[in-house]
């Protein structure tokens, strides 16, 4: 859907994502390595246009591009969609909930932990979610070990999830992420130094 | 059939150093002759890479840059990369015609 929500890190944020966009996630998408594991679409900016158009019309859809704050630089994107109501299998409450995914990084990008962090914070804070979950091709081992290290929960096995390949569905809950969130802003906060520019090396010559 | 050459002492004990920071994040011991990288070690996700850093530049009191971040993909280019960085750092000592100290 359109929306005007925007987010702030340190190093980084996440803006609505726009039609001229299209040409950047078609590149990202479209590379082997960095979109292997996502669902598949026509490549191509021109498709990539035609499921934005889509996208924008469709409600309760918060797709975002991940962008260095200082240089502008896009560094990848991110979603979270099917937002809604589930039962907590826990306590038999209504939850309202939403997925999270559609997120792919530049080859060589640091904004992987402190995009998770904006994400988290867009969706307990402003879409004011009580849990965020998301599935993960269990072949794509890095992106599940990210999740264990972030301290979300692994819940349940998605067999042939996508093209044959299980998934795995992890949550986060707005009482967790409060738990975990000190600990790893703290580190965002420090890596984000690594992400801006670095001021020219100058060289200084003695004489003798 | 040519043998190959022992690692000087100083390889050695930076080789065992950025191993042993490297089973604390991995959470295994990491032996000697081993090469762990990012794409043989499941474990060895985003966030492991950025504490892994952290351990590092304090450690041995290096400061990195995003490339070079971005660039370490095994343990070799971690020792590679402390290496450059202390050439470099007592290179800049030299011409600020300071005393060098060598590690």
């Amino acid at each position: 859907m359109r929306h005007s929500l925007t987010i702030d890190g340190p190093a980084f944020r996440l803006r609505p994502v726009c039609i001229s966009d299209a040409v950047m996630i078609a590149t990202l998408r479209g590379h082997p390595e960095r979109g292997r594991y996502l669902h598949r679409a026509p490549p191509g900016a021109d498709s990539q246009r035609v499921w934005l158009e889509s996208y924008f019309e469709r409600k309760d859809d918060y797709y975002f591009v991940i962008e260095n704050r200082i240089t502008g630089q896009s560094e990848g994107t991110v979603g979270i969609y099917n937002v809604g109501w589930s039962i907590d299998g826990r306590n038999d409450r209504l939850q309202r909930d939403a997925e999270w995914g559609r997120w792919v990084l530049r080859r060589g990008s640091l904004a992987a932990v402190e995009s998770a962090c904006l994400l988290y914070r867009l969706g307990f804070e402003m879409l004011d979610l009580d849990s965020i979950y998301c599935r993960t091709i269990i072949e794509n081992a890095s992106a599940v070990a990210f999740h264990d290290s972030f301290g979300m929960e692994r819940k349940r096995l998605l067999p042939g999830y996508l093209d044959g390949l299980d998934a795995i569905e992890c949550r986060l809950t707005r009482a967790r992420w409060a738990t975990l969130r000190e600990a790893i802003e703290e580190k965002v906060l420090r890596a984000a130094v690594w992400s801006q520019p670095q001021p020219e090396r100058v060289l200084v010559r003695t004489h003798r | 059939m040519v043998a190959q050459m022992a690692p000087q002492p100083s390889i050695q004990i930076l080789r065992s150093e950025v191993h042993r920071l490297l089973g604390f994040i991995l959470r295994r011991p990491v032996g000697d002759q081993e090469n762990p990288s990012r794409a043989t070690e499941p474990g060895w996700d985003s966030l492991k890479h950025v504490e892994l850093v952290f351990l590092i530049e304090d450690h041995f009191s290096m400061r990195f840059a995003e490339q070079e971040i971005a660039a370490l993909e095994d343990a070799r280019q971690i020792e590679r990369l402390i290496c450059n960085k202390r050439i470099e750092s007592e290179r800049g000592r030299r011409e600020r015609g300071e005393a060098c100290v060598t590690a």
